[in-house]
């Protein structure tokens, strides 16, 4: 058998299948209500609040003109999600992205991670004993669970949270939900607890050693996750279309590691660098924030497009002045906490882009030792 | 119709034929084919905005269904399925079209493990370069260089001695 009769053989058998009464063709409105379905999958775990807006925008000219929306016309492609912008907690109070505050009886040194969910409600991981915290959205105790780490893991949408139990079972709060939802535990050899490195949505989970993205934790279980290269993931885009993900450090990029964005659908890696670090996609997914630093401190901070190529930057002047936190205010300004280690002063400033035309929301002043956090972001 | 959907909609008048082909040699059944097209052209559709512009619309679509048929975590009636480099001996799957000199090609195609089906696949059919097979199966050429190596040894050591190419060149 020769290759010309071998792809001749594969021809004839893919005509034949498809021959007569088989394989009628999909039309345009088939597949875009597929694609609608999978974007309303991608988008599950947002089901409280932002599902609920979603459907009130669109009931409401349906009952003003008395049709559907699929009579008026064809749909529009549809609208990709956005995550909120960043919240910010500063010595016991929590300011929204919308400015709202609200007081929350907590201080900044005992937390390590803060996230808001799309409900409003607050969550930390504490210190010391290692806990979760879950806040109401007017700021009161709501509860604490025992924790086997003091770290949380947001969704994209920041409408679920997840950490390991102490039982080193997995939990997952979701937006709209009063109890978090237990799921098996991360396989690791030993009594090691496994890291959550994404979350997808509610049922799904990126999980990993902490150095490595090995698989995808499930109510189910776990199942191998299969990627072009070993990688870990730390964010996620909004629509889920790409991953920021880290590599292990090479002894070329022992100090930082190199970074990249990695398309899951089409399983390769669509850019990388070795000059980013701690991606994290803006609300829109149309951008990156890098930070680069030490000592809970950064020297640096880029914001770069989706070719990690750099749109603006902010570069230490070696006079102390440092990023002590930076996150996405919304799809085109960046929050940035600056401090001075020098003397101990803080201010916090707004950002475009370029890393530019600076509004000053905080003003400067006297604060405490920046290798500690004064102002904590939500994440 | 707006003008990304026109685009689109021409996009998926003139390649689903093939597409669908292609999805069918990657399952081995039709309606697992039909429903993996589907799948794959809603997803295209989503990312249209970032690879319409660009010559490898072919490429990407094909990295698409070639995962998500590969996807051992996405779909439940995969996930038995462990990847191998090993081809097993099954016991091949019969349909209707079983019959005549390409049936023993095909249930040898069919007893393949689904990654090295998509190399088969994308190498003999859809006439990808090794280069071209690895970039969209995120594996190295030399692996696909082993895949095709095994695949095409096991279809002369199952396929009948008259479609055996070490028989015919022993013939001349």
């Amino acid at each position: 058998m020769t290759e010309e009769s071998f792809v001749r053989e594969l021809e004839r058998r893919a005509d034949q299948a498809f021959d007569g009464a088989h394989g009628a063709p999909l039309t345009f409105e088939s597949v875009r209500s597929k694609a609608h379905g999978i974007r309303r999958r991608r988008r599950a775990a947002a089901a409280g609040a932002v599902a609920a807006a979603v459907a009130v925008a669109i009931l409401v000219p349906t009952v003003l003109t008395g049709g559907s929306p699929r009579s008026q016309g064809p749909d529009p492609a549809p609208a990709p999600p956005a995550a909120p912008g960043v919240s910010v907690l500063h010595d016991g109070v929590l300011t929204r992205p919308d400015g709202d505050t609200v007081s929350v009886d907590v201080a900044n040194a005992d937390v390590s991670q803060l996230g808001v969910l799309t409900d409003g409600r607050i969550v930390m991981a504490l210190q010391q004993p290692y806990a979760v915290r879950v806040y109401a959205a007017d700021g009161t105790v709501q509860a604490t669970y025992p924790a086997g780490a003091n770290i949380i893991t947001m969704s994209a949408l920041d409408d679920a949270v997840a950490w390991v139990a102490k039982d080193l079972t997995v939990r997952v709060l979701a937006s709209g939900s009063a109890e978090p939802r237990t799921l098996p535990g991360i396989p690791m050899p030993g009594e090691a607890a496994g890291g959550i490195d994404a979350v997808l949505d509610a049922e799904h989970l990126l999980v990993g050693d902490h150095t490595t993205t090995t698989e995808v934790l499930t109510p189910g279980g776990t199942e191998p996750l299969t990627t072009s290269e070993p990688f870990r993931v730390i964010d996620v885009s909004p629509d889920g279309d790409l991953w920021a993900v880290t590599f292990i450090p090479t002894t070329d990029n022992e100090m930082y590691g190199c970074e990249g964005l990695y398309d899951p659908e089409a399983g390769r890696m669509v850019a990388r660098s070795c000059d980013v670090s701690g991606l994290q996609f803006s609300p829109d997914g149309q951008h990156v924030l890098s930070l680069r630093g030490d000592n809970n401190m950064f020297g640096e901070g880029t914001i770069l497009d989706l070719d990690l190529q750099p749109v603006g930057s902010f570069e230490s002047t070696g006079k102390g002045d440092v990023i002590s936190r930076a996150g996405w205010a919304d799809a085109t300004h960046v929050l940035v906490a600056e401090a001075n280690w020098k003397t101990n002063t803080w201010s916090v400033v707004r950002v475009g882009l370029g890393w530019d035309d600076p509004q000053v929301v905080v003003p400067q002043g006297p604060g405490i030792n920046p290798e500690s956090a004064a102002y904590l972001f939500s994440g | 119709m707006t003008e990304r959907d026109a685009d689109f909609t021409a996009y998926l008048q003139a390649r689903q034929g093939r597409l669908l082909r292609t999805a069918y040699l990657l399952t081995g059944d039709q309606h697992q084919a039909e429903d993996l097209l589907q799948t794959s052209l809603a997803k295209l559709y989503l990312a249209w905005d970032k690879v319409r512009d660009r010559d490898s619309v072919d490429a990407y679509v094909r990295r698409i269904m070639v995962n998500e048929n590969n996807s051992l975590w996405r779909r439940g009636w995969k996930r038995r399925e462990a990847p191998t480099d090993t081809v097993p001996e099954g016991t091949p799957f019969h349909d209707v079209y079983d019959e005549g000199v390409g049936a023993a090609v095909w249930e040898v195609v069919q007893t393949l493990p689904r990654k090295a089906r998509a190399v088969v696949v994308l190498r003999y059919y859809e006439q990808l370069t090794e280069a071209e097979t690895a970039d969209v199966l995120g594996i190295s050429v030399g692996t696909v260089k082993s895949q095709t190596s095994r695949a095409l040894a096991a279809l002369r050591e199952r396929t009948p001695a008259d479609l055996n190419p070490t028989h015919r060149e022993e013939e001349r």
